[in-house]
């Protein structure tokens, strides 16, 4: 399991954080093996080669943060990649007839793949990062599109060398902007539209949708494409997939991007995934879809849900402290950051727990799970909280949701609250678990994923 | 308003902070000053607060009807009531008349300017008329929709009052049963909302709903550019306007969408970044807490989006409680400008902002700490515009939450009148501040084709002229036909000399194909300059409309085909005929250079634009010697349009547009 070997990382990597006079970057290096001398080749070219200060912030701002990010281990990834190539390539086939026959690889081969990774400090090479490094840095700088971010808001959204877990250290970049970045050899020069990002992202946008010639699978499929001359050869995906690939075009051209989702489905009809960029006034925009739809500031206007996600590099240093802290470890993703209240309405809780309930419990994380549309698994966990002064509390719960609060009974989790509706003005209703069966609570559950 | 009266009113806010209410709250002192305000009408607010004391005993409404009254102040209406009346009654049998909507305009037009005229200008405090029991019928209305309708069960008390409670949307406005007119009007929809669609009963949904609603049955006719007479301020001239600006059909979609418990709000720009004009339109807050604009009236859905590439310098909303920081400015500043009681700056709702700190010339002597912030703007050539006021600060100008990536100026108080106090400058992107210092160190050659800023589909369409061919021919299907000249650049010289071996009959522009005709102008000369014409003629598809716009000599009307290949636009000379020259004028917005067009170049030369002399364009491009070498630069036109901005011009020659 790749938590499992994740973990372990974390371990020798960060746990030192606190007893060690170590600075985060040294912690890293130290638990990058025979690996770090790549890492510190990086370091040293920011420091002599190119003297570049925010390129070396750059690039502590990557190794400190690199514990969170992993990629497949071995080479076995290839074989399925290539065969991938070829059944992409093979035209004879529908794109239905593809993702079947990825599917079957998948299960028949490449199953346990996801299992067996290697963290990114331990593979990750001193070219690739310096690659990265220097080219989002030049589109950062000199790119008219991308003036508009910050320093930090570059770390996050135009610098990373990837932007999902697993997907190959390949030159992304290029390979992306070689195949939908034709438009921005030859702009049409104005004094509006010309050089912003708004324009510029829907430019990408329309040359991948054409590109591509979008079309939408949404049942299980074979093990993901995250290999950059795949992308751009798909032939079928569903909307995380090519959310993903708009997001990563974007960050090619210098277009600040990042990737938001939901931890449940939608309560209506809505993506649980989608991109986001930074328009030159400084707005985040949504894809609402993916790059088949135009970007904008509206977003799914009738949609509600306890929790949105980004999908960062940084380690989100309140899911490490749960990480090291909490005697049950859900599998919470260390990259990802609370950004449920751009999105919704939300409140703060703190929900009393009954007192003979607080006796159970083992752990003084909390956990609040949201209704969804499911029988075998009718809750879904969305977020931790901590017990305080016999309340659980969590930070930004969307409104208008139906939640159950669980915690720890030094086996499992169990419910400690009665389920209750966050509703639209803060204000909490609680409801009788058994009814919640009924039809007329379906309004305030999401699709499970 | 006369400056008299609008100085009463303003005088009521004088004394505010002069007066001392020790042991009390602000919103006491407010409350105290509001019912001193109203004189012989005190009564009336009395009775108001008495009522949700006694009669009904609901201390939310007492604390909105104190609000209400302690911001009263500064809002006005008409003096004469009885006018007021008369003229909504002759207008409404005007708006109901079975005449076209032209027809009403001008007639609403002739009677504001004639019986009604002068109206606007005699005005009354609304402290000192409002009635107990219209202010009592607000209040509750507003609770009942805020406590009863589901999509409003989110609001806080604040939003509330300031986005559902207010009496009035907009001053002037007859003090009517406004929110029973409207929803009478154009509450079928609402009133029929599926029980079981949650969708429908969410402010994006009821929102949407509304405004289909009251589209379709007002089907607005925007009149841009005209005086529409007295606004239509009563719930019965609203519900029957045909014809308006967009400010009006903002202020109807807000009053009615406030009936029905929608939290809906006015923002509006003085001007847009790179323009003259201003803009207003409304938003909302959706369910989910998101403001909503619509980039409208009622005609554009709020899912539309909102002005992508626009740059706006400063949002105000128009709101109903008082801007106290401009009370207190009203107040002690030396030279008052006449910002707005009821505006609040909102521009950080929208978009990123930058709070700015500006380098103030040396040796200037200012007589007041408050400073300004102001656009160049276009009125019968280069001016300023007031944004807003900001304090001095260790010689700085501070100013707050000013729009990026536009080029503003500093102004200051000498005593006398506003003077600029800074260099112009711009805020980037990234929120930086650069200036536009002048510097005549060295002189330049300045080289300009335009007067304004060009989009896309400017540029887009003036390329549609790439690849055009000038041909002639002995036959009317061009059988054998010439080609004499290629179109290969768009900065195509005013006249295209021609070299044709002989005399022919026929000549043509035949346009590129996959550029659906589209073309501005064009015109045939002999070798004398003299315009030749006998026939216009084109492709079988073009029609004689097409024909007539590439001749007519309006360069905003087209030679548009509805074809995108085979287009062509000629002239039939009658007999065989030497053509020497041909203009081609590619279709655009009508601000490049055009000969015969009277221009001047002027330059800020640090305190002030420099004219350098009118003269007659000749060419497409205009060329100007011994220019400083840098400073910020504005063409002017006399002889036609508005459209005009300053430029800089960079090193490489490029210009760009401010």
């Amino acid at each position: 399991m790749k938590k499992l070997a994740l973990s372990a990382f974390l371990l020798t990597a960060v746990l030192t954080i606190g007893c060690s006079k170590h600075s985060p970057v040294a912690d890293v290096l130290d638990s990058a093996g025979s690996n770090r001398t790549e890492l510190e080749a990086v370091l040293n070219h920011y420091r002599t080669v190119d003297n570049n200060p925010q390129k070396l912030r750059a690039t502590e701002f990557l190794i400190e943060n690199m514990p969170a990010h992993y990629s497949y281990a071995g080479t076995q990834i290839y074989e399925y990649y290539d065969y991938a190539a070829r059944i992409l390539a093979n035209k004879s086939l529908s794109p239905e007839q593809q993702r079947d026959s990825l599917l079957s690889i998948t299960d028949l081969k490449y199953r346990d793949l996801p299992s067996h990774t290697v963290p990114d400090a331990q593979v990750i090479k001193a070219d690739f990062l310096i690659k990265n490094i220097d080219t989002s840095y030049d589109r950062w700088v000199n790119c008219d599109w991308a003036r508009q971010i910050t320093f930090d808001e570059y770390l996050e959204w135009l610098l990373p060398y990837k932007a999902i877990e697993l997907q190959e250290l390949d030159a992304w970049r290029d390979t992306l902007l070689a195949h939908f970045g034709k438009g921005l050899e030859n702009p049409i020069v104005n004094d509006v539209e010309y050089n912003t990002a708004s324009g510029v992202a829907d430019m990408l946008r329309n040359d991948a949708y054409k590109g591509l010639n979008r079309y939408g699978l949404y049942t299980r499929a074979g093990l993901p494409l995250l290999s950059a001359h795949l992308q751009v050869t798909q032939t079928y995906g569903n909307i995380p997939d090519y959310a993903l690939t708009a997001a990563l075009l974007m960050r090619s051209a210098g277009i600040p991007a990042i990737l938001d989702e939901t931890p449940v489905g939608s309560r209506y009809t809505a993506a649980t995934k989608w991109f986001v960029i930074i328009d030159d006034k400084g707005v985040e925009r949504t894809s609402e879809w993916d790059f088949s739809t135009n970007i904008s500031s509206i977003f799914f206007p009738y949609e509600r849900g306890p929790k949105v996600y980004r999908t960062t590099y940084a380690i989100n240093p309140e899911r490490w402290e749960y990480s090291q802290n909490a005697k049950y470890q859900y599998p919470f993703d260390l990259g990802k950051k609370d950004v449920t209240s751009k999105y919704f309405r939300t409140s703060n809780l703190a929900i009393p727990i009954d007192k003979k309930v607080r006796k159970y419990l083992k752990d003084k994380y909390v956990y609040i799970a949201s209704a969804v549309r499911s029988e075998e698994n009718p809750w879904q966990i969305v977020d931790f909280g901590v017990m305080k002064h016999g309340k659980a509390t969590f930070h930004d719960m969307g409104h208008e949701v139906l939640y159950q609060i669980q915690g720890y009974d030094g086996k499992t989790l169990i419910p400690i609250s009665e389920p209750f509706i966050l509703q639209k003005d803060g204000s909490i209703e609680y409801v009788s678990a058994d009814a919640l069966n009924s039809p007329d609570f379906d309004k305030w559950k999401n699709n499970a994923i | 308003m006369n400056t008299l009266l609008r100085r009463s009113i303003y005088a009521l806010f004088a004394t505010l902070i002069l007066v001392a209410f020790s042991g009390c709250s602000k919103d006491d002192i407010y409350l105290h000053y509001a019912l001193k305000a109203a004189g012989e009408n005190k009564s009336e607010l009395k009775a108001v607060l008495k009522h949700y004391r006694t009669v009904d005993k609901d201390p939310m409404k007492l604390k909105a009807a104190k609000y209400l009254i302690a911001n009263m102040p500064g809002h006005y209406s008409y003096a004469d009531t009885a006018k007021a009346n008369k003229y909504y009654a002759v207008a409404l049998k005007i708006l109901t008349s079975d005449r076209d909507m032209f027809w009403k305009r001008d007639t609403i037009q002739r009677i504001s300017a004639g019986e009604f005229s002068g109206m606007e200008r005699n005005v009354v405090p609304d402290v000192k008329v409002i009635t107990a029991d219209y202010l009592i019928y607000n209040i509750d209305h507003a609770f009942t929709q805020w406590r009863t309708r589901p999509w409003a069960q989110n609001l806080t008390y604040d939003e509330f009052r300031e986005y559902l409670l207010p009496y009035k949307v907009v001053e002037l406005q007859k003090f009517d049963h406004w929110r029973d007119t409207l929803i009478a009007h154009f509450g079928d929809s609402i009133s029929r909302l599926p029980a079981d669609n949650e969708q429908c009963h969410t402010i994006y949904g009821v929102q949407e709903i509304a405004r289909n609603e009251l589209y379709w049955k007002m089907r607005p006719n925007i009149l841009w550019e005209t005086s529409n007479g007295i606004p239509l301020l009563s719930a019965e001239t609203m519900v029957n306007m045909k014809f308006g600006a967009c400010t009006d059909y903002v202020t109807l979609a807000t009053a009615f969408f406030r009936s029905i418990g929608i939290p809906t709000y006015i923002d509006d720009i003085k001007h847009w970044g790179r323009g003259f004009q201003g803009h207003t339109w409304y938003a909302f807050t959706s369910d989910n807490g998101i403001l909503t604009p619509t980039s409208e009236d009622i005609t554009t859905p709020a899912s539309w989006g909102f002005f992508t590439y626009e740059r706006f310098p400063k949002i105000n909303r128009s709101t109903y409680s008082i801007n106290r920081d401009v009370l207190k400015y009203r107040n002690k500043a030396k030279y008052v400008h006449p910002f707005g009681y009821f505006r609040h700056d909102v521009t950080d709702l929208y978009f990123r902002t930058s709070d700015v700190k500006i380098k103030i010339k040396e040796g200037l002597k200012l007589k007041d700490k408050y400073v300004y912030i102001a656009l160049f703007h276009n009125n019968n050539g280069p001016t300023t515009s007031i944004l807003d006021f900001g304090r001095l600060k260790n010689g700085m100008a501070c100013f707050k939450k000013m729009g990026r990536e536009l080029m503003y100026i500093a102004m200051g108080f000498d005593g006398m009148d506003l003077i600029p106090i800074s260099d112009p400058f711009i805020i980037k992107k990234d929120g930086s501040v650069e200036y536009v210092e002048y510097d005549n160190s060295a002189t330049r050659t300045v080289k300009v084709r335009r007067k304004y800023y060009e989009s896309y589909n400017v540029v887009h369409q003036r390329r549609k002229i790439l690849g055009a061919q000038i041909q002639c021919s002995d036959n009317r299907d061009y059988r054998d036909a010439v080609t004499l000249y290629t179109i290969e650049t768009t900065e195509i010289p005013n006249r295209i000399k021609l070299n044709a071996p002989r005399p022919y009959r026929y000549w043509r522009y035949m346009s590129p194909d996959g550029s659906w005709g589209n073309l501005a102008e064009i015109a045939w000369y002999d070798k004398n300059g003299n315009k030749l014409w006998n026939k216009g003629i084109a492709n079988a598809e073009a029609g004689q409309d097409a024909i007539d716009r590439a001749y007519d000599g309006n360069l905003l009307s087209n030679f548009e085909i509805n074809q995108p290949d085979g287009n062509w636009i000629g002239m039939d000379m009658g007999k065989p005929t030497i053509v020497s020259s041909v203009m081609i004028i590619p279709r655009s917005d009508d601000n490049d250079v055009f000969p015969g067009n009277e221009y001047e170049l002027l330059f800020w030369n640090g305190s002030r634009w420099v004219p350098t002399g009118p003269e007659i364009a000749t060419e497409n491009e205009l060329e100007y010697e011994d220019m400083p070498n840098q400073c910020l630069f504005w063409l002017r036109n006399y002889t036609r349009g508005r459209d005009e901005r300053p430029f800089l011009i960079k090193t490489d020659g490029t210009v760009e547009w401010w």
